[in-house]
């Protein structure tokens, strides 16, 4: 029996011959936000749409679109931190379709940079990102070249997205960067809080905002980036330091279990009605 | 913290009776507290002060005369002892009808309230600093507080014009607890060379988190977010989560206790 893999969707982006092209993997709403930056920074966006709650394509006809779709791009950027153990084999399909010349940027919510570095042919082209800035609005981006990873190559990226409007900010290669490393565990404290009845959601959320000063509430920001997401950043965190202190909240593994994965489902910690936001 | 909750609570209309055992302590407190009315700006966020208000004030130094007072609001330092010592005083002067707020940010109200003969009549209250402008309190019963105590302390939060959030008795609190996660990953990140302090908080400010953890933790004073982080970490006897971190211990030894100390995690050149 075949593992269930994510089905790829291909979208009505194209290449124009007179424009460099770059290559999106992700879900249709992270390839969204992204989007501005890129067209800013010159590049036709090329969209490979993954849906994570449909997994029943092949390898192989994934490879016959990302052929079509990569072939030409000058760059490619590996989103999708939402598709758990689809990742890896979708970054190896990419690396064999991009032409080598073309930096790959891959997420390092749910893997580190080398560790994606090291299942493609040319892991010298692959740099760690860090998306979670831009996926909260924010026009912040950092950079994590892996061991691997060609100084010219690093150079190129960061100037790329620099052009694109973002603060580029370079990291070591290490679990979660800074952004996943420190907002994480801070959902994940407020998960446990809840859990443990402390307060209600929008208490937590509102001791955060006007009590410790923070721009958001924790569980209101799990919401819009995805409990799915923070699920899996915090596996990862786990799985990469082996550090107990990591450990998700039971809660955020139910939520996600039910498909509460919050603003994009509807509900999460808090239901959500055309954009706007009720308690549960 | 007493002053600024005094001054707060003769904004608000209170009768205010401060009390410090040093008699020189209470009349400079008085005297700033004077000198903060006089010099406070009249505008459409802070209306007119009442002229009366600091003939409201009483201050006093002999601990007897708190007897009578509705509700007192103990603040001295936030350390185990302090407070169970202060808490145990203030049981045994105050009237039966007399409610006893302590205003720790990390400790176990239910602790702290077992130093009194009257349990029941001690509840906690976390006034977040800066006391004058955060807009919330977090209100903390102890396993033994009763409901009129608990009213008494909701009404008072009130009368200060802030929300109070009733926050079950665990580490830390709501406010506490998530400001600690936050700092110590943010001192993980150095201790295991990910990035450099200017990095770290250029990037969370430029996420909202301003002026960044390590600038908010030099101004609280490294020594304090140390003081806390062990807090939680007794409070939940040893869970990981809350695991202090060393290099924010070996600088308090060497005396980095932040901008108070011109350096922390960031140099504060001498004005």
């Amino acid at each position: 029996m075949s593992t269930p893999r994510a089905r790829p969707r291909q979208t009505p982006f194209r290449v124009l011959d007179s424009k460099p092209g770059a290559l999106v993997a992700g879900t249709a709403a992270e390839i969204e936000v992204f989007t501005p930056f890129l067209r800013k920074a010159g590049v036709e966006v090329i969209a490979f749409t993954i849906d994570p709650l449909r997994f029943d394509f092949e390898v192989e006809a994934l490879e016959g679109n990302l052929t079509a779709l990569a072939g030409g791009a000058n760059l490619a950027l590996m989103l999708a931190d939402v598709v758990g153990d689809d990742r890896l084999p979708l970054i190896s399909c990419i690396d064999e379709a991009l032409p080598s010349s073309s930096p790959l940027l891959v997420s390092c919510v749910q893997a580190g940079a080398q560790e994606q570095a090291a299942i493609c042919e040319h892991p010298e082209r692959v740099v760690g990102i860090g998306p979670l800035g831009v996926l909260s609005g924010r026009p912040v981006v950092e950079v994590a070249p892996a061991l691997t990873t060609s100084q010219v190559v690093a150079e190129r990226a960061k100037a790329f997205l620099a052009s694109g409007g973002l603060q580029v900010y370079q990291v070591n290669d290490s679990p979660g960067l800074v952004l996943a490393r420190t907002l994480l565990p801070l959902v994940n404290e407020a998960a446990f809080a809840l859990t443990e009845g402390m307060a209600t959601a929008e208490d937590v959320d509102t001791a955060s905002t006007l009590g410790a000063g923070f721009p958001f509430g924790p569980l209101t920001w799990a919401d819009e980036i995805g409990i799915d997401r923070v699920l899996l950043g915090l596996e990862y965190l786990v799985q990469a330091t082996y550090a107990e202190r990591y450990r998700p909240a039971p809660l955020l593994r139910r939520m996600a279990q039910a498909g509460w994965t919050g603003k994009a489902s509807g509900r999460g910690f808090f239901t959500y009605e055309t954009g706007s936001k009720r308690s549960r | 913290m007493g002053t600024a909750l005094a001054q707060l609570a003769l904004r608000r209309g209170h009768q205010v009776v401060l009390f410090d055992q040093n008699p020189q302590h209470v009349t400079e407190a008085r005297e700033r507290i004077a000198r903060a009315f006089e010099s406070t700006p009249t505008d459409a966020e802070h209306p007119p002060l009442d002229p009366g208000s600091v003939e409201r004030l009483r201050t006093v130094s002999e601990l007897g005369e708190l007897a009578e007072v509705e509700i007192v609001v103990e603040t001295v330092v936030d350390a185990r002892e302090s407070k169970r010592g202060m808490l145990s005083r203030l049981d045994a002067v105050c009237a039966e009808a007399t409610v006893i707020v302590t205003t720790t940010g990390t400790l176990s109200i239910t602790n702290l309230a077992a130093a009194t003969g009257h349990p029941e009549r001690v509840i906690g209250i976390h006034f977040p600093r800066p006391v004058a402008s955060v807009a919330i309190a977090e209100v903390v019963s102890g396993l033994r507080t009763n409901e009129a105590t608990k009213a008494k302390a909701l009404a008072l939060v009130s009368s200060l014009d802030k929300t109070p959030i009733q926050v079950k008795n665990r580490p830390g609190f709501l406010v506490n607890r998530l400001a600690n996660i936050l700092r110590l990953e943010s001192v993980r990140l150095l201790e295991e060379h990910v990035t450099d302090a200017a990095t770290v908080d250029t990037l969370l400010a430029a996420m909202g988190f301003s002026p960044g953890p390590l600038a908010r933790m030099d101004a609280l004073g490294v020594d304090a977010a140390l003081s806390v982080s062990r807090a939680l970490y007794e409070g939940n006897l040893g869970e990981p989560r809350y695991q202090p971190s060393l290099l924010q211990a070996e600088m308090v030894d060497a005396g980095l206790h932040g901008r108070k100390a011109g350096k922390g995690f960031h140099e504060y050149p001498a004005r």
